[in-house]
């Protein structure tokens, strides 16, 4: 394995093992886990299933084309990462569009901070080793495309929670009058 | 189809959609999903939503 590969998979270790144990422990009462309604469940739950079958849709017409010997663009580690991500900005599209990704208790403003947060911070890492390396190295798209999809997934989400904003906006407002 | 006896009943006590999501733990677009017909709510909902309006279950949610 190479140092480079070998580093990426102990940041990821790494990051998951973090992850889980600071969730776990500030969340032991139970009440930092954002709350959903009946029907936010519901709606929750379709959007996992497009997901599910957008991974497999995505892994399927990865296994043709490899089968039929189509030259690849991206490295099996970043194919299998935008795998991911499709299929996780497919669950948030459709948890948006069906008022089911902002849970109950969540705090807007607090959630907004965070994601232009990891969307600037990935678009900045992405960026930098876009101009360091390009964005072809030995024929493939460099991995650090990862890091620029999920801050375009970031600004398409925002767009998104922002148009749905305004819908519900109005919509409440002609509600009460 | 719409569930305008639960509209009447909520304006009868003055309260916003926002506001009656709130009391009974859901938010403003499933109740506004309620009213429009588009979501049928389980009975636990149902019981809740009649329990904040003063109204009974035959009142608010059964078809006639």
């Amino acid at each position: 394995m190479e140092l480079r590969s070998m580093g990426s998979v102990v940041g990821l270790i790494v990051g998951i093992i973090i992850s889980v144990f600071v969730v776990r422990a500030m969340n032991k009462d139970g009440k930092y886990k954002t709350k959903y309604d009946e029907m936010q469940k519901i709606a929750r739950g379709h959007a996992y299933r497009y997901a599910y079958w957008t991974l497999v849709g995505y892994e399927a017409l990865f296994l043709i084309l490899e089968a039929m010997g189509v030259p690849k663009f991206f490295d099996s580690y970043t194919t299998q990462f935008i795998g991911l991500i499709i299929s996780v900005m497919v669950q948030a599209s459709y948890c948006i569009w069906n008022n089911a990704y902002i849970g109950l208790n969540t705090n807007p403003k607090r959630f907004a901070i965070i994601s232009i947060w990891i969307g600037i911070m990935n678009f900045v890492i992405g960026l930098s080793w876009l101009i360091r390396s390009g964005f072809l190295v030995n024929g493939v798209v460099h991995e650090s495309a990862i890091n620029l999809a999920v801050a375009i997934c970031f600004v398409i989400m925002g767009i998104e929670l922002f148009i749905k904003w305004n819908i519900d906006r109005k919509e409440s407002e002609s509600e009460e009058e | 189809m719409k569930n305008l006896r639960l509209k009447a009943a909520r304006a009868g006590r003055d309260l916003s959609q926002d506001e009656l999501a709130k009391a009974v733990g859901v938010s403003r677009q499933t109740i506004n999903a309620i009213e429009k017909g588009d979501y049928n709510p389980t009975i636990n909902l149902c019981i809740s939503i009649c329990k904040v309006l003063g109204k009974t279950l035959d009142e608010l949610f059964w078809e006639e």
